[in-house]
């Protein structure tokens, strides 16, 4: 990682995502890192370390975190929750570190996907002749997509 | 017992015969389900990371639904019932929040009441009642080694999750499909790391070969106890073990393979269906071999 400068901190970051819902707790942190030791993801990829993420936050570095691809990681087990001594709830901050950096423009190509099937169909999977075929030979009565609302309500 | 029936996304349309299996077996215990117009949850690992207001206007929707028939909802799989559980709890328990969904969904005809409860097959199946049907209903046993995966969004956060029987607790560890699993004949199996991740999230996001070396971990845990098939509760999961080992097999040239069942697919067995009418023949590594010998066929 390149040499951070002190004056492209942004002190209010963290308080920003102490204002998301989960993200309240990130002040929290005394840094034991419970949460990377019990983190399966960090056990595999080095890239996503949890501790690392909230020095990172609490120092301001805001723009290292939204463009980063580590968050990105996140399987959400709620592992780093478990273990926390100090209530941090890692998981639900990491769900207000993501949800601002697609504030940001910083959205991983897979998400942008499925969004877009949301609001076309109001489902992950596309229901075609294909599908109900398929649940016919299993038995089963024949399902419709419900788009309606979803694309209003996905702003 | 009457529940609205949440198939989620998946299930109905990757895994039809997990939906047969818990039709057929929840006929055959007296649990009546009740379909209606849902759409996506959306799930914890994508919607609710990208607009958290959206996540829980469209969660709230599905809620309103099940709330204007008057029925509980039940759900098939872990993402989903972790958002819609979280939703209900959220939404029940902060006013600003319900006002604030409820001014989206006034558009549409919608308004969150907090009057039903969400819950998940396992737990329907756990019931003294349906228990009981189940032990006078049961025509064989299923003889064998199985070791039991949650997932992770069926429990956790426990506090949300589990509101009522756990306080305050921040841990949990879950053991209802272990013991719902001992009424049927099976002996389920402890493993090590029982309630590490499956890897399944990372897949859909960013990044799959750090999810299968998730999956990897955890399968090691799993043979070093001989355990000869996997129990499960959500098709991420399922999907994540069925057709990850084939996928890790390709580069680790491992020869072992572990058959994965859905929870009521053991359970429909046991009631006596046949491995295609729990859709036994859609798993990409097959029980066949397995099943054959313990005579079930």
């Amino acid at each position: 990682m390149s040499r951070t400068k002190l004056n492209d901190l942004d002190p209010d970051f963290k308080n920003r995502v102490a204002s998301q819902p989960g993200g309240e707790g990130i002040k929290a942190c005394f840094a034991c890192k419970a949460c990377t030791a019990a983190c399966p993801v960090e056990a595999v990829d080095k890239r996503y370390d949890p501790r690392k993420i909230i020095r990172m936050a609490l120092l301001g570095m805001k723009s290292e975190v939204l463009g980063s691809d580590f968050i990105w990681l996140c399987s959400s087990c709620y592992g780093c929750s478990e273990v926390c001594p100090q209530n941090v709830r890692f998981t639900e901050v990491m769900f207000a570190i993501k949800n601002l950096a697609v504030a940001e423009a910083c959205v991983p190509p897979g998400l942008t996907v499925q969004k877009e099937l949301l609001k076309r169909h109001g489902r992950l999977y596309e229901v075609t002749e294909f599908e109900n075929d398929k649940r016919a030979k299993q038995g089963l009565p024949p399902i419709t997509e419900h788009p309606e609302d979803y694309a209003a309500l996905l702003g | 017992m009457k529940y609205a029936l949440y198939l989620g996304c998946a299930i109905p349309i990757k895994y039809p015969g997990f939906e047969a299996a818990t039709r057929l077996v929840c006929e055959r215990l007296n649990v009546e389900l009740v379909d209606l117009p849902f759409s996506c949850c959306p799930p914890p690992t994508s919607m609710k990371l990208v607009h958290y207001d959206s996540w829980l206007a469209l969660a709230a929707r599905n809620l309103c639904l099940a709330e204007e028939q008057g029925l509980d909802l039940l759900t098939l799989c872990s993402g989903c019932v972790n958002t819609l559980k979280e939703a209900n709890h959220i939404l029940k328990n902060s006013d600003s929040k319900r006002r604030r969904v409820n001014k989206f969904l006034e558009g549409h005809n919608h308004r969150f009441k907090g009057t039903i409860e969400v819950t998940h097959i396992l737990d329907v199946l756990y019931q003294d009642t349906v228990v009981e049907k189940l032990l006078h209903e049961k025509v064989r046993d299923i003889p064998l080694r199985v070791g039991c995966h949650y997932g992770c969004h069926y429990f956790r956060p426990p506090k949300v999750m589990y509101p009522g029987e756990l306080s305050d607790a921040e841990s949990h560890v879950p053991v209802k499909m272990d013991h719902l699993l001992s009424i049927i004949g099976v002996e389920p199996t402890e493993y090590s790391r029982k309630f590490l991740c499956c890897g399944s999230p990372l897949g859909a996001n960013m990044d799959q070969d750090a999810g299968y070396s998730i999956t990897r971990q955890k399968l090691e845990y799993i043979h070093e106890r001989n355990i000869q098939a996997l129990s499960v509760v959500c098709p991420s999961c399922f999907e994540q073990f069925d057709m990850g080992q084939i996928v890790l097999a390709r580069k680790t040239k491992e020869k072992r393979r572990i058959p994965t069942f859905y929870l009521t697919q053991l359970v429909g067995l046991a009631l006596g269906l046949s491995p295609k009418d729990v859709g036994l023949d859609v798993h990409r590594i097959k029980p066949k071999k397995l099943l054959s010998g313990i005579d079930v066929a």
